[in-house]
């Protein structure tokens, strides 16, 4: 069934979170903190969507995020992508009804996000303790947020797509 | 045989063939989309600057008469003092002239100054980038220089047709030959770490000759050079506050304090050589 609508307001639901994001950094950036929530922009097209759908949200979101960052192009595409693709993999055998389940998940996987850009982005200053100070403060930050909205995100776009005729509870029930 | 295969198995496929297309595509068509999705999301950033701007308007609006006549008399009196420093300016310039034309020196570059407001601030451990307001058709190049009432903010990066992205001296991946005050032998000057709170950001310097000394009471200030060719000699980078001798005897390297209202500047000027823009229109 076609449901080219009900995609379309997701993305535009998750560019709104993406632009709430760059506009909360702008004016967190004099206090010396940055959030870094990119996986919540795909995190629920990938723990409750069909492939084709999720995939096509993954590769807008990915896109618009990363084309602003000085990274290879498609950098930031790719790491949604692996996001999504770990996410598909964990999806048989993960509850998805359970909030717990779910917030720990996209914690772990904004964690491994953030480990990697460092490990490329910054291995040479690792000596330094200031580094570490920002890093930390930055993941801790962000990991408590993801942690307060993952459910909430995830629940209000259920609630979108039901409210314009897609109620996913029921087909994945009868799946 | 598609139907076939399992959840996870389709997945897999449709992970890699993502990849394998995105891998195969050529580079061109890779610089393309990302020139595109920054294109299509520019004007969000400039809307959303344009909506701080009329913000800070009726924010402004709020204040007293009192308080609007005693901004405008402080106002005045700076007036005043620029206009003295104006004129001293002006005969300097003239001297600087006519001992050119005395020494057969050749001129040094002059810019036009591109004032810009800032859209759009990137700033975490990994990368330090700002967006701009002003782009290709204000005769804005990479490479140029950016600067604000503190010294130097960083350098034009990319530029787009409205906007540009600046890298700032405080991006690990930012490097430039600079010098200290009053000492014209150069030294390495590289952007690197964010400390988290209010603090200061911090850049690299290396490459100091032995016998520079500083301390925390008597920081040495670091300034741009000519020979990075981008900068105009003179400009504030930072403040040198401690130096350790390197592993060779000959040069010393540290850290060098930058200006702490580099995380909030809201409006950056930008050098636009006028040089390279007259042979730009120039058939």
């Amino acid at each position: 069934m076609k449901r080219n609508r009900q995609i379309v307001a997701l993305i535009v639901l998750n560019l709104v979170l993406y632009a709430v994001i760059n506009e909360a950094n702008f004016y967190l950036t004099p206090l010396g903190i940055a959030l870094h929530l990119d996986v919540l922009l795909v995190f629920f097209a990938a723990i409750r969507l069909r492939i084709v759908h999720g995939m096509i949200i993954v590769l807008v979101l990915g896109m618009t995020a990363g084309a602003f960052r000085p990274e290879v192009p498609g950098g930031t595409l790719l790491t949604l992508l692996t996001v999504w693709f770990v996410c598909l993999l964990l999806r048989p055998v993960i509850r998805r009804e359970n909030p717990i389940v779910i917030t720990s998940m996209a914690i772990l996987l904004q964690f491994f996000v953030l480990a990697g850009r460092t490990a490329i982005y910054t291995g040479h200053l690792l000596d330094v303790s200031a580094v570490w100070q920002r890093l930390l403060l930055d993941t801790g930050i962000s990991l408590l947020i993801l942690a307060m909205v993952t459910t909430t995100w995830c629940e209000f776009q259920r609630r979108v797509l039901l409210m314009m005729g897609w109620d996913l509870n029921a087909e994945s029930q009868r799946v | 045989m598609f139907r076939r295969l399992t959840f996870t198995g389709r997945a897999v496929v449709f992970f890699f063939a993502i990849l394998a297309v995105w891998w195969l595509l050529p580079f061109v068509v890779k610089s393309f989309v990302k020139t595109s999705f920054f294109e299509f999301q520019a004007p969000s950033w400039t809307s959303a600057s344009y909506l701080r701007d009329i913000g800070s308007y009726w924010g402004a609006r709020t204040h007293s008469k009192e308080e609007l006549i005693e901004a405008g008399m402080e106002q005045a009196r700076l007036n005043a003092a620029y206009e003295l420093r104006n004129q001293n300016v002006e005969f300097q310039s003239r001297q600087i002239e006519r001992l050119e034309a005395l020494l057969s020196l050749p001129s040094l570059p002059t810019f036009r100054y591109e004032v810009a407001r800032v859209i759009h601030r990137d700033i975490n451990t990994w990368w330090n980038r700002l967006i701009i307001r002003k782009g290709r058709i204000h005769g804005i190049r990479p490479g140029q220089a950016v600067v604000f009432s503190g010294g130097v903010v960083g350098r034009v990066d990319e530029v787009y047709a409205y906007t540009s992205t600046v890298v700032l001296i405080s991006d690990p991946s930012f490097r430039v030959a600079a010098h200290v005050e009053d000492d014209e032998r150069p030294i390495q000057f590289q952007g690197g770490v964010n400390p988290p709170g209010l603090r200061a950001p911090l850049a690299q310097i290396s490459n100091v000759p032995a016998d520079i000394r500083v301390s925390r009471d008597r920081p040495r200030r670091v300034v741009s050079s000519r020979l990075g060719g981008s900068f105009p000699d003179g400009l504030t980078l930072g403040y040198i506050q401690s130096l350790e001798p390197g592993s060779d005897g000959l040069f010393q390297s540290g850290y060098a304090r930058l200006d702490e209202r580099l995380l909030s500047v809201r409006e950056v000027t930008v050098l636009v050589p006028i040089e390279a823009e007259m042979g730009e229109t120039t058939p």
